[in-house]
C-alpha cells in the first residue's frame, strides 16, 4: 500500500504514523499486562515524544503540499493518516483510565 | 438538476433539521435524504443495497435509543456507505478510508483539476443554465421591488409580509448551510482515489504458490525456518498449557475468592489475552509469510500452530467464564460488556488466523475479515440500548447494586431508575433517591421541550408532541 505514496516525504510520513501506532500499542498492552508506574512514565514520554515529532512531521506536510499542490489528494491522504493516530491515542488514554 | 442546486437544496434542509437541535428523528431523515441522493444518481447493487439499508438501519436505532456510541457507529456507517458508493469492490476498510478521504477533500479535488486543465478543455456553462440564472436572480430582485410596492399599497398584504420571520438567518446558521452544503456537494460528486483502489484490489486473499520447484538454498532455509518455529510453538504450547492447568486450579477454588480478586483475575485475564493472542498472530504470519506455507515438510509446524490456536480458544473461553462469574457477582458495566465483546472478537481472530494456515491465505486476508468482523460486531451492538439493559438487569438480579454507577449512565435509564426508587425494598439511600428524582426531572422536562426534529422512540410512547 506504501506504493500509493509517490513522495518521498509522504512515505516517511505513513512509516512514522504506522511505527508510532505500533509501538504506542505494545507499550499499551505492556502496561495492561503488568500496570507499574515505569510503564506508564515510558508511555507517557513516548506520546510526548509522538506529539513532538508527528506535530513537527505535520507542519512540514502541510508546507510540502502547498509547494506540491497539483498531488495534493496524496498530501491530503497522508495527513489524515497521520492525524488517525490522535482518536486512537485518545481510546488508549481512555484503557489506561 | 444540476448538483450544485441540488447539493444547496439538500444543505437548507440539513440546516433546518439539525442546526442547534439534538440529535433524534433528524438522523433518521437525513439518512434517508442520502440514501435516495446515492439511489438516484447511481445505480445500486445488492451489495450497495445492504450498506444503505445498514446506515438507515443505525440512524433508526439512534431515534429509539440517542446515544453518543450509537451516533458515532452512524456515522462510521456513512462513511463507509459513501465509500462503497464509490468503490463497491474494495475491502472494508479501504471503503470507509475513501469515504472519510471523500468527505474530506472531494470539492478541492474537482477544484484542482478543474484549475489544471487547459481553458480550452475547461466545461463551461450551458447557455440554458445561464439564463436559468439570470432569470432566478431579475425574478428575485423584482420580487423584492413589488413586495415592498404593495406592502405600502395593501396594509392586510403588508401584516401578511411582515409575518415571514427570517430571524433564524444568523452567520452561524450559513456557516453550517455551507458545511451541509459541502457535504452534499462531496455525496454527489466524490473523489474516486482511482490508485488506491487498485492497488487494494491487486492485493489477493489466496498467497501465490511458486511456480517453480524448491531450489536447494531454499529448500535448507525453509527446513531451517520450519526446526525454528517447531521448537519456539513446542515452546510456547507447553507454557500455555501449564497456564491453563493452573487456571484450571484457580477456578475450581473460586468459592474462596473474593470480589476485588475476581476483577484482578479478569483483568489481568484479559490483558494476559490480549498479548497472547497479538503474540500468536504475529508468530504465526512471520512463520507462514511466504515459502514454508508450501514447504512439503511443514504439518508439525502447522499441527503446532493449530495446537496454539485451541490453547487460545481455551483461554478464551477460561476468561469469558470468568467474566460472567465476575457479572453474576457484581453486575454489568461497560467494561464487563466491552470484555465480552473483546472475548468474541478474539474467537473470530483465532479462527480466521486458522483458516489463514489452512487454506493458506494471505495476511490482507486477516486484515480484511477481522475488520469485517469488528464493523459488524458495532452494527449488531447499535440494536440493544445499553444504559437501559445494564440498569435494568444489575437492578434485577444484583442483590446490591451499584446505584451511583447507575445514575452516572446516560439518561435514557431515568424512568428505570425512577420507578425502582418507588418500590419498597429498594437499595438507594436517601441522597441517591435525590439524586435520582433530580435526573428524572431534568430527563423528563429535556423530553417536553424537544422540537418535533429532535424527537426520539420517547415521544411516541409517551405521546409528547407538541403538535
Amino acid at each position: 500500500m506504501v506504493k500509493y505514496f509517490t513522495y518521498r516525504l509522504n512515505r516517511n510520513a505513513i512509516r512514522l504514523a504506522l511505527y508510532c501506532f505500533v509501538f504506542g500499542s505494545f507499550i499499551l498492552l505492556i502496561h495492561l499486562t503488568e500496570i507499574t508506574e515505569f510503564t506508564l512514565g515510558i508511555g507517557l514520554l513516548f506520546t510526548g515524544l509522538a506529539i513532538i515529532t508527528n506535530s513537527i512531521m505535520l507542519l512540514i506536510l502541510i508546507i510540502h503540499s502547498l509547494f506540491n499542490y497539483k498531488d495534493f489528494e496524496e498530501h491530503i491522504t497522508t495527513i489524515i493518516i497521520l492525524l488517525l493516530n490522535i482518536p486512537i491515542a485518545q481510546l488508549y488514554l481512555n484503557f489506561i483510565d | 438538476m444540476n448538483i450544485h442546486i441540488k447539493s444547496l437544496l439538500a444543505a437548507i434542509v440539513f440546516s433546518f433539521l439539525l442546526y442547534s437541535k439534538s440529535i433524534g428523528l433528524n438522523l433518521f431523515l437525513i439518512s434517508i435524504i442520502v440514501v435516495t441522493l446515492l439511489t438516484s444518481s447511481k445505480k445500486n447493487t445488492k451489495t450497495l443495497w445492504g450498506f444503505n439499508f445498514a446506515y438507515i438501519f443505525t440512524a433508526a436505532m439512534v431515534f429509539v435509543d440517542p446515544s453518543s456510541f450509537k451516533i458515532f457507529i452512524h456515522l462510521m456507517s456513512f462513511l463507509l456507505l459513501i465509500g462503497k458508493t464509490i468503490s463497491e469492490k474494495s475491502s472494508l476498510y479501504i471503503s470507509w478510508f475513501i469515504g472519510l478521504v471523500n468527505m474530506a477533500i472531494a470539492s478541492i479535488y474537482h477544484l484542482n483539476r478543474y484549475l489544471k486543465q487547459p481553458i480550452s478543455e475547461k466545461k463551461r456553462l450551458s447557455p440554458q443554465l445561464i439564463n436559468s440564472i439570470k432569470g432566478v436572480f431579475i425574478a428575485v430582485v423584482l420580487l423584492l421591488l413589488f413586495t415592498t410596492l404593495y406592502k405600502n399599497a395593501n396594509p392586510v398584504f403588508d401584516d401578511l409580509v411582515s409575518q415571514i420571520n427570517l430571524d433564524f438567518i444568523s452567520v452561524p446558521w450559513l456557516f453550517f448551510t455551507l458545511i451541509g452544503y459541502f457535504l452534499f456537494l462531496h455525496i454527489l460528486q466524490p473523489y474516486k482515489p482511482k490508485k488506491l483502489i487498485l492497488l487494494d484490489l491487486a492485493q489477493k486473499n489466496q498467497l501465490k504458490a511458486p511456480e517453480e520447484p524448491f531450489s536447494e538454498q531454499n529448500l535448507i532455509k525453509s527446513e531451517s525456518e520450519h526446526t525454528l518455529g517447531s521448537i519456539i510453538f513446542m515452546t510456547l504450547n507447553t507454557l500455555l498449557a501449564f497456564f491453563l492447568v493452573t487456571d484450571i486450579m484457580y477456578l475450581l477454588n473460586s468459592d474462596v475468592v473474593s470480589n476485588a480478586t475476581y476483577s484482578k483475575s479478569v483483568h489481568q485475564g484479559i490483558y494476559a489475552l490480549l498479548f497472547s493472542i497479538i503474540c500468536a498472530i504475529i508468530i504465526i504470519l512471520y512463520f507462514f509469510r511466504g515459502n514454508l506455507n508450501f514447504f512439503n515438510k511443514n504439518q508439525l509446524l502447522k499441527s503446532l500452530s493449530y495446537l496454539w490456536v485451541i490453547l487460545n480458544t481455551i483461554l478464551v473461553f477460561f476468561t469469558f467464564y470468568k467474566n460472567y462469574m465476575y457479572v453474576e457477582a457484581l453486575g454489568l458495566t461497560y467494561k464487563r460488556i466491552g470484555v465480552f465483546v473483546y472475548l468474541l472478537l478474539t474467537i473470530t481472530g483465532l479462527c480466521t488466523t486458522y483458516l489463514k494456515v489452512a487454506q493458506i491465505k494471505s495476511f490482507m486476508y486477516l486484515v480484511r475479515t477481522n475488520i469485517a468482523a469488528f464493523f459488524a460486531f458495532l452494527f449488531l451492538s447499535t440494536t440493544i440500548p445499553w444504559d437501559k439493559a445494564i440498569t435494568s438487569y444489575n437492578l434485577r438480579h444484583i442483590k446490591n447494586p451499584d446505584i451511583p454507577y447507575l445514575i452516572n449512565l446516560g439518561d435514557s435509564n431515568s424512568s428505570i431508575l425512577y420507578t425502582y426508587t418507588t418500590y419498597q425494598n429498594n437499595h438507594a439511600k436517601k441522597d441517591q433517591t435525590n439524586l435520582i428524582h433530580q435526573k428524572y426531572a431534568r430527563f423528563v422536562k429535556e423530553q417536553t421541550e424537544k422540537m418535533w426534529q429532535e424527537y426520539t422512540i420517547y415521544q411516541l410512547k409517551n405521546g409528547l408532541s407538541k403538535w
